[in-house]
């Protein structure tokens, strides 16, 4: 007996001509665990929506524990049945205390009081929130936020529980207890469906369904799914430990990690592992065409604190000293809260510095007479999720603000925009008259990025400017940001993902506001690395990592 | 650093996290002190009950073990407009104004009356700033919201929704704190492409403009939360069936005799002044 | 039907809460010549009632009263802020600004959005502006006259005076935050279809 079972199910919102989801045939029993995965569009968000009745599927096509949510009656079964986990961590929260929130579903099902207590108490245990159970929501980390969901999820003692792209939006800290929830979940008998653009996540699970285009095109095992070569049709990619073993000429097993494939590696290849693992990185390019000597950022000693802070927080950058020079690409890394936004915008002059010096661009930007507003236009910083800051009506005009602010108008002005258009993906001719409210989220953030590569900058500063994004734009954004650091202008990009660090002329790694570390990758990564930074490493390197520890164990034997 | 992260902290009124009887008063009696309290001072024009309404607000403020200074140090930069409204009262008089003359410099003159106003437009003030200041540091959150659905909860049997009332305070709440976020983030992105917010600007229409960048992004962001807020709620079974409460307000006889006390004081307040004829 | 009193629900807090954190702030105040400014903290409301009706337009100006009256309670700043702390001047007013510009809408919806949007965020300044400053008078006579330094008897010709210049310049401000807010939401083409940079592209270099 199936939990969820969808018959043809087809569905097209209303006022638009093609269909979101057709002809979906799936059944889903107890205790199983399946990733859903597509690419944008392929309308994996419209599955779930329909499966708890916040879309209405055709009577009849979706039975979810034995309720149909086409019908009103249905709809509570059904919604009893199958809790979601929504992406946005902040957004599905409700109330402004840990535990009330937890309760709000039993609240609205009239659970008796101490029913309600002792349920919420179970499910604040299960997701590890016990200790905040008093605290505003508001101090919450992004993942503690996310598993506060969970809990609210969990209180409702449901068969299913769906993860919409729940963890795109978290760092990787918060993004791994999600995925241990996950398993936690699945052991305990719960149907977990994880819709995820990340195909390491997906390949954790017992089956993976493709969409593509509103159909389902393939539901199997991960290996299957990755031993088919039909990937690339679907717009997916391999899971990097996959992908990696294939090149090794190893036999590829989903759902390895890092680690497990460099221990499997050493004992395979012996003492030619390393050589080989280092060759599966594509060489760095040299930057041509950068200025020789020239410095971008120069920090010195510089500290700065918010003031709404009590005096006996640590500031939010301490004594940092750093020297970027020009024609640099910057990664900068360091968990959430280690200070790389406060960095960024002391580099931009949006913060000055309470004691200390930074120099932007030539600029030292706590000099009175300093004129920081068209500093700010000459490195302009993209903040998180910048495509929060449109406000134009049509493209055009988004990417002409920077422009026209600098006081260029005619047909710089449109040169201008053209060039920055062009260079994010959005071609100028189509897309100068289209309504920003119209564009998908990627589309979004290729906008925003236009909007500050139209100033023309010397220099880029970008906060997490691939977070959230789906793998096709992230590439694309990526590959972006190197070929304009490659023309010789600076980027400096704080990220969370060390394979994009890995990519960067420089890496700094900050933590609790100082600057721990800083020098190439291959120095910051390797001789210099230290553990208790709380960040990972890039692939390669956890496994030679792994792979070094394996031989050295076997040189013992 | 300073100047653009003042949105950060955020809040309406300020919690204080202690123990007093007026704290473990339940929101309902809380409320009904605060109207009693607000009311008269607002609309009556005895002196005489703003202020006992001022007295009871003090009482209210100690025993809640509030620091008086923490709820009046507004007071201060307001001095100056009680100053100048005194300037004002003494260089004009009243028509009709009987009272006798208390100081005299010249033609500048007030009456018993001119400063009877002025001081009882200080009053009001005071008593104003002890209540609202003292009901936010007594009343979480939390119960703010909770409260407003109790003490509608008899229009509820007539169909009002006040448990929806409630919940839309309670997201509001929520929802303060990320959008203060949301302004900051906004700021920051546009002062990078060189937006001034209508500084540097010369003319009315283009002065406002500049703050579209502002207010346009942030209310949009705001309705799309809304609309994920509303997703998830639903999601939730919201508005299903009758619904039950986490959090209980524990009343007992002291607090029954509160909100008893508070009716009959404001009552009182309000037509005791016209029955006895005072001012 | 359940799904509407959520939307009312949802976009009468988060309007709300925007409106709340302009009046706790400086955000609110759009800065102006002469170093006054206009307050467009109403906008929230206005955008309330044109998007879920009166009751929600109500609600927003409720929370946005509220707000405006513990602020001036508990922070005061300006010598208008111990007459702001009266609910009768903060509160009472406000509730009329959304039914106001909802009206306002309704009339004027079968033209263009943008121009019902506008009208709408003017009505709903202008009701902003005479309402509050009605209250202020009513209330506030004998102490206002203080204030201004006029006698009482001159005080409806000082708030006329206010009503005209300030007023009248933050109902344009309002119409045109809440034509450029409604077209958004909406994703209403503008007024050409296009965007300015054919503008640009016929300029003489």
């Amino acid at each position: 007996m199936s939990l969820v079972t969808i018959q043809s199910l087809s569905f097209t919102y209303p006022g638009s001509s093609t269909q979101a989801l057709s002809d979906i045939n799936l059944s889903l029993a107890p205790g199983e665990y399946i990733a859903v995965v597509g690419a944008n569009g392929s309308g994996k968000s419209t599955l779930i929506r329909c499966l708890n009745g916040l879309l209405v599927p055709p009577p009849g096509t979706v039975c979810v524990d034995g309720f149909d949510p086409a019908e009103p009656s249905g709809r509570v079964g059904a919604r009893k049945a199958m809790s979601v986990v929504f992406q946005s961590p902040s957004d599905q929260i409700v109330a402004s205390i840990v535990e009330e929130d937890v309760a709000f579903g039993l609240e609205n099902l009239g659970v008796p009081y101490d029913e309600m207590h002792s349920r919420v108490d179970g499910a604040l245990g299960a997701v590890d929130l016990l200790a905040e159970r008093h605290r505003s929501p508001r101090f919450l980390s992004s993942g503690q936020q996310q598993r506060l969901a969970v809990a609210g999820a969990l209180a409702m003692r449901p068969r299913v529980v769906a993860f919409d792209e729940a963890t795109s939006m978290i760092d990787p800290n918060g993004r791994a207890a999600i995925l241990g929830l996950m398993d936690n979940l699945v052991s305990s008998g719960i149907t977990v469906i994880h819709v995820t653009h990340d195909m390491d996540e997906a390949a954790r699970a017992q089956r993976i369904v493709v969409l593509s285009e509103g159909r389902l095109v393939f539901t199997g095992t991960p290996e299957r799914l990755f031993a088919s070569r039909d990937l690339d049709g679907y717009r997916l990619e391999l899971p990097r430990s996959y992908d990696a073993a294939l090149k090794l000429g190893l036999e590829p097993h989903a759902g390895e990690d890092a680690a497990g494939l460099g221990k499997r590696a050493a004992r395979a290849c012996g003492m030619d592992v390393l050589a080989m693992i280092s060759r599966l990185e594509p060489a760095a390019s040299p930057a041509d065409g950068s200025p020789a000597g020239v410095t971008a950022f120069s920090v010195r000693d510089a500290s700065m604190s918010y003031s709404a802070e009590t005096a006996g927080g640590r500031p939010a950058v301490q004594r940092a000293s750093i020297e970027i020079p020009a024609g640099t690409l910057v990664a900068l890394v360091g968990k959430t809260g280690a200070g790389k936004s406060s960095l960024l915008q002391l580099l931009d002059a949006l913060a000055i510095p309470d004691s200390g010096s930074v120099v932007s661009l030539g600029n030292t930007t706590s000099d009175r007479s300093a004129d920081l507003r068209s500093l700010r236009m000459r490195a302009p910083l993209a903040v998180q999720r910048p495509e929060s800051a449109i406000f134009e009506a049509y493209v055009g005009d988004e990417v002409a603000f920077g422009p026209r602010n600098q006081g260029i108008r005619g047909a710089g002005l449109v040169e201008r925009v053209e060039a920055a258009l062009d260079a994010v993906g959005l071609p100028f001719q189509t897309y100068r008259d289209v309504l920003t409210r119209t564009l998908s989220g990627g589309m979004k953030r290729r906008l925003a990025l236009a909007s500050i590569l139209s100033l023309d900058p010397e220099a880029l500063l970008l906060d997490e400017p691939t977070a959230a994004l789906d793998p096709a734009t992230r590439r694309d954004v990526l590959s972006l940001i190197q070929s304009y650091a490659r023309q010789g202008r600076t980027v400096v990009m704080s990220t969370h993902s060390m394979d994009e660090a890995a990519l960067a002329d420089m890496v700094i790694v900050m933590r609790e506001g100082a600057i721990a570390a800083s020098g190439a990758p291959d120095t910051v990564f390797g001789d210099a690395w230290d553990e208790s930074w709380g960040i990972g490493r890039p692939f390669s390197w956890t496994m030679a990592g792994a792979a070094k520890d394996e031989l050295n164990m076997e040189a013992v034997r | 650093m300073k100047g653009i992260e003042f949105f950060r902290n955020v809040s309406i009124g300020r919690y204080v996290d202690v123990d007093s009887p007026v704290h473990r008063l339940t929101p309902v009696a809380k409320y009904l002190w605060l109207m009693a309290i607000i009311i008269p001072v607002s609309v009556s024009s005895s002196t005489a009950a703003v202020l006992a309404c001022s007295i009871i607000a003090l009482a209210c403020t100690v025993l809640a073990h509030v620091r008086l200074g923490f709820l009046l140090r507004g007071f201060v930069p307001v001095l100056p407009l009680f100053g100048i409204a005194a300037v004002f009262q003494a260089l004009l008089s009243w028509p009709g104004d009987a009272s006798p003359i208390l100081v005299a410099i010249g033609p500048a003159s007030l009456s018993m009356r001119e400063m009877m106003a002025i001081a009882s437009m200080a009053l009001r003030f005071v008593a104003m700033m002890l209540a609202i200041g003292l009901f936010t540091s007594v009343t979480t959150e939390g119960d703010t919201a909770r409260g407003v659905e109790d003490l509608f909860a008899p229009l509820s049997l007539l169909g009002f929704p006040a448990r929806g009332f409630a919940l839309t305070i309670a997201v509001a709440f929520r929802f303060i704190p990320i959008v203060a976020g949301e302004f900051e983030s906004v700021v920051k992105a546009q002062a990078a492409r060189g937006a001034d917010f209508g500084s540097g600007a010369r003319g009315p229409i283009r002065k406002a403009r500049a703050y579209l960048p502002l207010i346009v992004p942030v209310t949009i962001r705001a309705l799309e939360r809304a609309e994920a807020l509303g997703e998830a709620m639903e999601a939730r079974c919201y508005g299903v069936g009758p619904a039950t409460r986490y959090v209980r307000s524990v009343g007992s006889t002291a607090d029954t005799m509160a909100r008893i006390g508070a009716v009959m004081f404001a009552v009182a307040a309000l037509a005791g002044p016209l029955i006895l004829g005072l001012h | 039907m359940e799904r509407t009193n959520i939307r009312r629900i949802v976009v009468s807090g988060a309007l709300g809460a925007v409106s709340a954190v302009m009046a706790v702030t400086p955000l609110g105040y759009l800065p102006w010549f002469g170093g006054a400014s206009l307050t467009i903290m109403h906008i929230p409301v206005i955008i309330a009632a044109i998007l879920e009706g009166p009751v929600a337009g109500a609600i927003v100006g409720l929370v946005f009263g509220v707000t405006s009256m513990v602020k001036a309670a508990t922070a005061p700043i300006g010598p208008l802020d111990p007459l702001f702390a009266n609910p009768l001047v903060s509160v009472l007013p406000r509730l009329f600004i959304g039914v106001v510009a909802w009206g306002v809408y309704r009339l004027f919806r079968g033209k263009l959005t943008p121009l019902a949007a506008g009208l709408a965020g003017a009505a709903g300044g202008i009701t902003n502006t005479v309402l509050v400053l009605g209250a202020l008078g009513l209330t506030a006579a004998a102490q206002l006259s203080g204030t201004f330094g006029v006698a009482t008897s001159a005080l409806p010709a000082v708030l006329a005076t206010i009503a005209l210049t300030n007023g009248l310049i933050e109902a344009a401000a309002a119409a045109v935050f809440t034509s450029a807010i409604i077209t958004a939401w909406k994703g209403v083409e503008g007024a050409r279809g296009a965007s300015r940079l054919s503008d640009e592209e016929r300029r003489q270099p």
